[in-house]
Order: C-alpha cells, then structure tokens, then sequence
C-alpha cells in the first residue's frame, strides 16, 4: 500500500514539474519577466536561467516518472525549490510584487506570498519524503 | 556519490543542450539587453499578464489606427484632442488601467497623450507601452 502510495507521489511529482517546465520554456520572455520581478540575478543570469531551469524541470520530472537516475533528479529538484522557497521568502521581506511564473502566466500580478510559501514547502516535503523513501530502499 | 555526479551531470548537459536548441529555434527569444523602464513604462508581458481590467489608447494617427490596432483600442491622439477625448470619456471609468501606445520604442506620443491625461484629468492609474505598437506586432506574430 505505502509502496503504491510513493509510486503515485512520484509520477505525481514528475508530471507537476513537467507540466511547470513545459509552460515556462513555451514562453521564455514570460519566465524572464516573472524571474526579473525577484531582483535577485544579473539579467545575463536570469536570462540563462529563463532557459535552463524550464528543462531541468523538465527532464527531472520525466526522469521521476521513467523511474531512471531518479535520486540525482529528486536532489536537484529539492535544491531548486529550496533556492525558491528563499528567493520567496527574500522577496516577501523586501516588500516586493513578484510574478511567480510557477506555471506560466499567473493569474494575478498582486503576490500571494502565504499560497506560494505554503504550496513549495508541501512540494519540498514530498519531494524529501520520496529521496528518503529511496534512499532507504537502495540502501537495504 | 559517483552516480549522483555522473547522473545530474548529465541532466544539467541535456538541459543545457535543449536550452541551447529552444534559444536558437524559439520564436519569442527575449532581448538581449536589459529592458530599463521609464517611470510610468510598463512592458507588454506584464500588462498581459494584468487582471486588472484595461483600456488601450492608440496614440498614433487616425490612418495608422484604421490600418489596424490593439483589439479594443481607442484612438486618441493630439491632432484631433478635443473630439477623441470625449470619446475616451465615454468608455472609460476609474477602475480601468489606461495604457497608450504609440509606433516603436523611439515615438514620444504615447509619453505625450499619457501626460495630458494625468494633467488634465488627473488619471494616475496610466502606464505608456514600452515599444509600443512594434512590441504588439511582434509580440502577437
């Protein structure tokens, strides 16, 4: 049963970052505009990023639900969303109106800081939950 | 450990490799240079993005307009000010963002139509497009 529960979680998880990635990288200017809102990389940065990051999203997520190198994709996944839980939190302190860019255009320019910390933090402990999970398998 | 390097150094050069291919073959490439906005300049993407209802003034010339237009757009610029703004009237209401566009990023009606409002009307929720109608074409190819 738990063992089902995990396999769900992490085509889950894999088809939540595919669908994030793919919004993103169909409209790179978007993603540009929502990281530049954040104030915290030099454009040439955010520029790379607005390509990189939508790819790494998604090549993780497929990576989760091929179940292939899926403990490198589950790291580099936490550490992305741990980098924008503190990106978020940055901005929230700094009283700025960001665009998150989660999955492509937002629906609102005002910035619900609350929804978004809420929602990447219960992403970032399901994420912590499957690394743990199969870390414990392989190791047995 | 050694997998772990092994794997994420792959991912992050397929990435790399996609990103790469994306740029090159991708229609929307954004500029190259950092876009730095006047006060009151808003960029198009933002204003798409807005859910805040939005009137558009065209502040380009009547034959222009008619050629063709942001969908909604009202033609609204100083060769005929007095006419065109009493139409604007009609159709607008405080709650409306104004944003005026003009030709390209070098015209200076859109600054100059927004200006008037904010002096004679006294609207302060008004923004000009940054690039203007070229950004638009561009933008909507």
């Amino acid at each position: 049963m738990i063992k089902i529960l995990f396999i769900v979680l992490q085509i889950g998880m894999g088809s939540l970052f595919i669908i994030a990635g793919t919004l993103k990288i169909t409209d790179p200017s978007n993603f540009l505009t929502a990281i530049e809102t954040f104030q915290l990389l030099p454009y040439p940065l955010a520029y790379i990023s607005a390509y990189l990051l939508p790819w790494m999203e998604i090549i993780c997520g497929l990576a989760l639900i091929l179940n292939k190198g899926q403990q490198s994709a589950l790291i580099i996944l936490t550490a992305l969303i741990a980098i924008f839980i503190i990106a978020l939190a940055l901005s929230w302190e700094r009283g700025l109106d960001i665009v998150c860019g989660c999955f492509g255009k937002p629906g609102s320019l005002k910035t619900n800081y609350l929804l978004l910390l809420t929602r990447n933090f219960a992403i970032l402990a399901t994420l912590i939950l499957i690394l743990i999970r199969n870390k414990k398998i392989v190791s047995r | 450990m050694n997998l772990f390097i092994k794997e994420s150094g792959l991912i992050c050069l397929l990435a790399l490799f996609l990103s790469l291919l994306t740029w090159s073959i991708h229609p929307g490439t954004p500029s190259y240079y950092k876009v730095e906005l006047e006060d009151g300049e808003i960029l198009l993407t933002i204003a798409l993005q807005s859910t805040d209802p939005v009137i558009w003034i065209d502040a380009r010339s009547k034959e222009n307009f008619e050629l063709d237009h942001i969908p909604g757009a009202i033609l609204l610029n100083e060769d005929n000010w007095e006419y065109l703004l009493a139409e604007f009237m009609e159709k607008w209401n405080p709650d409306l963002k104004v944003i005026v566009y003009c030709d390209s990023l070098l015209c200076r009606a859109s600054k100059n139509v927004a200006q008037r409002l904010q002096d004679e009307l006294q609207l302060n929720n008004i923004y000009t497009l940054y690039g203007g109608w070229e950004t638009w074409t561009i933008e909507k190819k």
